[in-house]
């Protein structure tokens, strides 16, 4: 019975195929039926004792997705997406035009849940410059800063004036987002603010400088700054004023609670020479302390995820590569992502065939979450998309593909 | 030591960005945010295929409805489609496994979406769950030309009804089928009060049905026909008017929609095949002496018409291959001009021609045009072009609808506006070589960069060496033509003394040490 009644509703469909002239059909890729098209395996990658099994890619967001933060520990990655009114780009090099016409989003990902909330959104038009000054990840933290300046602009693109013939001031902000509750506390700041985001800390210095002089050589050695610190939770700390002219460098040591500041001067005449001297500044309690030499600072947060994803089994890497058609010889570059085992010291592991998988043909900003639950990577047309990755032992893995490791 | 870059507080960093006309976003990012993260890739040059008078210009993709797309029924007649979509209960990160094929669904929701594509906005017209209880089907819907509405057939199982017979699933309770009229100015869809008829046959360029019947107490339902009911895309439906005996729909209407043609059942000694047409007003019928070529239904006119573009949508395999030695076979699809539709517009249609067989090898076909071929996507799977050639539709690797804008532009505005941005391009290439060229000289007190390998010298100060390559060729296409090497201080006449040359579209680019540039046409 049920045989039949699955007939009944697809007599019509049958029927219609059947009248189709031939040609039609050969070269018209019209399915009743849409089967998505999957690899015909599983992909696994064997890397030592463990083997990766390659999930099915899913879209994050998109277009255009501009920039990828995977969160230092959990399943989270910052997103910064320019939505464009009019989806239609013909011609130009849009990577040179300036985004005039959407809306700016700052959104969450959570890779357990695949879900993806915007946490902050601007509209940007013509007339208007938004600038993403620095985004990144609080230090072990859940929190992520982004530090955004917004300008008016004139009709000419330029920086617009009152009529005094001064530059009509913007707004300067940083967005706390927070990755547990989703939501983006906002903190105005200043155009005479930095923000200094600490490697060993989950907190940030924001460092506001007063030049005294706007041009000419006294402008370094004549600052006047001063810090605060800004913690995860979004408060910030007092006024910590530095020596005039110490705002030169500002750098995290190891020690928590400690920067590193450097005023310089020069050398009595006739050397007349540039010298600098190093201060370990403690936040806590705004004592400065000379040091006798170049401190060592801090590596910073690039460097030391680059570290922990260097003594990771496996690696997400891009290449250039090249696209040819089987049927017309017409070749198209692209951007091959692929997901490889970490080579050993000395290894070379492009020869061996079953050191990679190959991720996407072509993508770019690719990026490996720390916990290494998935790769992320955008796509040609700047949509994010997540590829989860599945780590079992090398025994089990075959046992739940059915097929040995290997790409 | 990191001694802080400007020594200035943000805005005058921004402002002059601005004062450049530099992206200021993609700047700021692509020297933050992106250090994990390189500049994405949207600033690509812009997609497009030139088929003959016409040019396709292709638009970013736009995700229309993640897995599991199930059907896919664009309006003939306008910028909407209709898409059957099931959601499996899957858990999210679930491992990777085949796609449940099998039908009935049973585990998730099943939905039909409209998709507005000027209003690029996918909305839910219908849906129901189907679980272990209750299973759902759903037949591909069907427009009613020039109406703005589709008809859809929905089918509901039981699965753990009272079983007659057993437990074998042959014996499962009949299906309750319905039809559901939708309409796209309503976004709503309301269910049929009649029956479902076994066949149904979507008038050509007129909006209406015709459902054929078999009799009520008929087994064999191959053979037996007994009536047919004209279905109005307002729901409306006309009383049964009988169909000749032993007649069989072909599942199409005469060219002008008046009659249904049916195969008449052969007499006795009788080797050809005869037909009939019915009229769909009245039932009167009409013998016919062969089978009308111009029977049609409007899936086939519509299918004929996205044949009739200029372009079509191929999936097929091609190879991929990196630096590194890795191979790797994928489903690309590309965009193409269309052989069988190179008349000019306008001309009288003519009968279709067949294709060329894109699964030949390259030395069997007609060489393809670069500019006549574009990718649309590496790894993919071709579905269709809307009727209107609107519009590009793919399944991604994982399922998800993708539906990529295309807009028409006459080929001469095409290559003028390509050529004069090819142009643009080398302008602003020559400037950056210029700048960099400058930026060493200061760096090397004041002496220029050495005649040979200025290129591999001076990248550090350029943000890709792409800039060295003629855009429209890809070539290499940059000469620097000074001695090198020597001070920049004993050039008397930086202004008129020229740098190098950078080949462009009909041209070239000319760069001299001051860093200006000027454009100079082939002789």
């Amino acid at each position: 019975m049920r045989r039949r009644s699955s007939a009944v509703l697809g007599t019509t469909t049958a029927c219609c195929l059947l009248l189709l002239p031939p040609p039609i059909r050969a070269h018209t890729d019209y399915r009743q039926v849409a089967e998505p098209p999957r690899p015909a395996a599983t992909r696994t990658l064997a890397a030592d004792r463990e083997t990766f099994v390659i999930g099915a890619p899913a879209e994050v967001t998109g277009p255009r997705v501009h920039s990828v933060l995977p969160a230092p520990r959990g399943p989270h990655a910052l997103l910064l997406r320019e939505v464009p009114r009019n989806r239609l780009s013909p011609g130009g090099q849009p990577e040179q035009q300036r985004f005039t016409d959407g809306e700016f989003q700052v959104l969450l990902w959570n890779g357990r849940t695949g879900r993806t909330s915007v946490v902050w959104r601007r509209r940007v038009d013509a007339r208007t410059s938004l600038s993403v000054l620095e985004a990144q990840w609080l230090s072990d933290s859940d929190t992520a800063a982004v530090q955004l300046a917004l300008a008016p602009l004139g009709e000419d693109g330029t920086p617009l004036k009152g009529p005094d013939g001064e530059m009509v001031p913007g707004e300067f902000l940083v967005l706390l987002v927070g990755a547990r509750g989703g939501t983006a506390r906002s903190l105005p700041l200043t155009d005479q603010d930095v923000v200094h985001f600490s490697p060993v800390q989950p907190l940030a210095v924001i460092e506001r400088t007063v030049p005294t002089t706007a041009e000419g050589a006294a402008y370094f050695e004549e600052m006047e700054s001063s810090l605060r610190v800004l913690r995860e939770d979004g408060t910030t700390g007092p006024e910590v004023p530095l020596p005039k002219g110490a705002a030169l460098s500002l750098e995290f040591s190891e020690t928590p609670d400690t920067v590193f500041v450097a005023k310089r001067e020069r050398t009595p005449p006739p050397q007349n020479r540039r010298r600098y001297i190093h201060f370990s500044l403690d936040l806590k309690n705004g004592a400065l302390t000379p040091l006798p030499g170049e401190p060592k600072a801090a590596k910073a947060a690039q460097e030391r995820q680059a570290a922990h994803l260097a003594q990771q089994p496996i690696r997400l890497r891009a290449s250039d590569g090249m696209l040819q058609d089987d049927a017309t010889g017409v070749r198209e570059p692209l951007r091959a992502v692929w997901l490889e085992r970490q080579p050993h010291p000395g290894e070379d592991a492009g020869a061996a065939t079953d050191a990679r998988v190959l991720i996407v043909p072509d993508g770019e900003g690719v990026a490996l979450l720390p916990d290494l639950s998935a790769a992320l990577y955008l796509t040609r047309d700047g949509v994010l998309r997540a590829v989860p990755i599945f780590r079992k032992p090398a025994g089990a893995a075959t046992a739940v593909t059915g097929a040995p490791s290997g790409g | 030591m990191r001694i802080r870059n400007a020594g200035e507080p943000w805005w005058r960093v921004y402002i002059a960005a601005a004062t450049v006309g530099v992206a200021l976003l993609g700047a700021a990012v692509a020297s933050s945010a992106a250090r994990q993260t390189p500049p994405m890739s949207v600033g690509r040059a812009a997609r497009a295929v030139v088929a003959g008078a016409e040019t396709f210009l292709l638009g970013e993709a736009q995700a229309l409805a993640g897995p599991r797309i199930r059907a896919v029924s664009p309006m003939p007649d306008g910028p909407y489609a209709l898409i059957v979509r099931e959601i499996p209960d899957e858990p999210q990160g679930a491992l990777p496994e085949e796609a449940s094929g099998g039908r009935p669904f049973h585990n998730g929701e099943v939905q039909v979406l409209l998709w507005n594509r000027r209003t690029q906005r996918v909305s839910v017209m219908w849906r129901k769950r189907a679980d272990a209880r209750t299973a759902v089907y759903v037949d591909i819907p069907e427009w009613f030309p020039g109406s703005g509405t589709a008809l859809l057939g929905i089918g509901t199982q039981r699965l753990d009804g009272p079983s007659p017979g057993g437990n074998s699933s042959e014996d499962l309770p009949e299906p309750e089928t319905a039809y559901y009229v939708v309409n796209v100015r309503s976004t709503a869809a309301t269910r049929l009060p009649i029956p479902v008829a076994r066949l149904r046959i979507m008038a050509p360029d007129q909006p209406f049905a015709v459902l054929c019947d078999s009799p009520p107490d008929s087994e064999d339902g191959n053979t037996a026909w007994s009536s047919f009911r004209v279905l109005g895309a307002d729901g409306s439906v006309s009383s049964p008017l009988p169909l000749p005996e032993g007649a069989s729909p072909i599942g199409a209407l005469t060219a002008d929609a008046s009659a249904l043609v049916v195969r008449l059942p052969r007499k006795p000694g009788e080797r050809s095949l005869r037909y009939a047409a019915v009229r769909v007003s009245d039932g009167a019928v009409t013998a016919l002496d062969k089978l009308p070529e111009n029977a049609s239904n409007a899936k086939q006119a519509m299918l004929q018409s996205i044949a009739d573009l200029p372009v079509r949508l191929v999936g097929r395999p091609a190879t991929l291959t990196d630096g590194s030695g890795a191979r790797e076979t994928v489903h690309a699809v590309w965009l193409e001009r269309n052989d069988a539709s190179s008349q000019p517009a306008g001309a009288p249609p003519t009968p279709t021609q067949p294709p060329p067989d894109t699964t030949k090898p390259v030395s069997d076909r007609a060489p393809v045009r670069r500019d006549e071929l574009t990718l649309v996507t590496p790894d993919g799977e071709a579905l269709m072009l809307t009727p209107d050639g609107g519009a590009a539709l793919y399944l991604n690797r994982d399922g998800t609808l993708m539906a990529v804008p295309l807009e028409r532009m006459e080929t001469g505005a095409f290559l003028t506006a390509r050529r004069e941005a090819q142009k643009a391009q080398t302008l602003q290439n020559a400037k950056q070589i210029a700048l960099g060229v400058l930026m060493y000289t200061m760096d090397y007190d004041e002496v220029l960069p050495p005649a040979t390998g200025v290129e591999g010298i001076i990248a550090p100060y350029l943000r890709s060496s792409d800039v060295f390559n003629n855009p429209t060729t890809g070539a290499p296409g940059f000469r620097f033509v000074l001695p090198g090497g020597g001070p920049m201080g004993k050039i008397e006449k930086p202004a008129a003394t020229v740098l190098g040359y950078l080949e462009g579209p009909g041209g070239r680019a000319v760069i001299y040490v001051d860093g200006h540039v000027t454009w100079e046409d082939a002789k």
